[in-house]
């Protein structure tokens, strides 16, 4: 949710919940079946600056809910979005610094691109279906070994106004491992943006 | 009385979100259009300037109401044709780059854009001409501008900054240079890019 306080700032809540539903089959359960348990809930809270038409810088604060834990997390990033003829995409730069009640903290350094080609017309009017990628790669430092992660992110959206917008797609993660086997993660996301 | 209603609501809603401004507001909705949709007239003019490229054509809703458009590409350049509801040809809009324009109004606009900017860069330059349909296509096919000229215009979208704020905005010229009209064009949020 997005709360303009003037032409240069606003500000930027997101809440996000993520869920499994098959959790027996996450804890190697012989027969798995459907069931539902609450992974993780993410509060974050954005202070964002508009630079330019087509610049923002944004520093945010991040409180996890997981496993009866809190974990906190600092962000930093700037973005930049890029009008094409037909279409919209972005390079998003950040960096954030993920802290623990039990453990040390990780850093981690983004690299986003995004790409938004509307199904109809040159631009993404109200009332209109368009497609979403998200490409990202994150180097992440820690007290472990070092690990770099990549994710494919293909969404389809339908706007229907310029302040209220859905998406929904695949959420796909590679997490390579020094000395060890990468990991594969899928996820099914459904992201809902308002404008106040 | 329907598009009244949908012209009232975009309006009222343009109104609410907008803050004061001197310049005034630019609104286009473009939906895509099968070809079979498109009013005959239209299609008769576009098949009179074959051989075109990569036509698509758009139902246009602005503040002035709704049109028909159609973008194509002929020998390398990019057009940009304006048609009624019903057909009738309104505008052609050709693009070009800066060193197309005459160097005399080229100065002129130069020191036109100076005085209406703190800090601009321009992003597209459009010379756009009216006239019968006839006069229309002997522009197009041959480039003879005789009959259309007194028509001619540059449109030029520049991304600027106004009174401490940055803005995309329209900028209108007549052939001499002389400034005829600027438009803040609304851009779409792009929350769902940076978040």
């Amino acid at each position: 949710m997005s709360l303009p306080i003037n032409s240069h700032w606003k500000m930027q809540f997101n809440a996000e919940h993520r869920a499994i539903l098959l959790p027996e089959w996450r804890h190697s359960a012989a027969e798995p079946e459907w069931g539902y348990e609450a992974e993780r809930l993410d509060l974050t809270i954005f202070a964002s600056r508009r630079y330019r038409i087509d610049q923002s810088f944004a520093g945010g604060y991040m409180l996890r809910f997981i496993d009866q834990d809190l974990v906190h997390r600092l962000r930093q990033q700037w973005t930049r979005v890029f009008r094409e003829r037909a279409f919209r995409w972005a390079y998003r730069m950040a960096a954030d610094q993920t802290f623990f009640s039990d453990a040390a903290a990780i850093y981690r350094w983004r690299h986003r691109l995004t790409i938004e080609i509307p199904l109809s017309g040159q631009e993404v009017d109200p009332r209109e279906f368009y497609v979403k990628a998200n490409n990202e790669y994150l180097f992440i430092f820690s007290d472990r070994s070092p690990q770099w992660e990549s994710r494919w992110i293909p969404l389809l959206g339908y706007t229907f106004s310029d302040r209220n917008k859905i998406e929904t797609g695949l959420d796909y993660r590679r997490t390579g491992r020094q000395g060890a086997d990468a990991l594969h993660n899928f996820w099914w996301t459904v992201q809902w943006y308002v404008s106040l | 009385m329907k598009e009244w209603i949908r012209y009232a609501a975009l309006m009222m809603a343009i109104a609410a979100t907008m803050p004061p401004l001197s310049a005034q507001v630019k609104y286009e909705k473009e939906t895509r259009i099968e070809e079979e949709e498109v009013p005959e007239r239209a299609r008769q003019f576009i098949a009179r300037i074959a051989p075109t490229k990569n036509e698509n054509w758009y139902r246009e809703q602005n503040l002035k109401g709704v049109a028909i458009e159609v973008k194509l590409k002929k020998e390398g350049d990019r057009y940009s044709i304006k048609f009624t509801e019903e057909g009738e040809i309104l505008d052609v809009e050709k693009e070009i780059n800066w060193k197309q324009i005459p160097a005399e109004p080229r100065e002129e606009i130069e020191e036109e854009l100076e005085e209406m900017f703190d800090r601009y860069r321009i992003e597209k330059i459009q010379v756009q001409y009216r006239g019968s349909a006839q006069d229309l296509i002997t522009y197009i096919q041959t480039g003879k501008q005789r009959k259309v000229k007194k028509s001619m215009q540059y449109e030029i979208v520049v991304n600027g900054k106004r009174k401490g704020k940055y803005h995309l905005y329209e900028a209108t010229f007549d052939r001499e240079g002389d400034d005829e009209s600027l438009e803040r064009i609304l851009t779409r949020r792009t929350d769902n890019m940076e978040f």
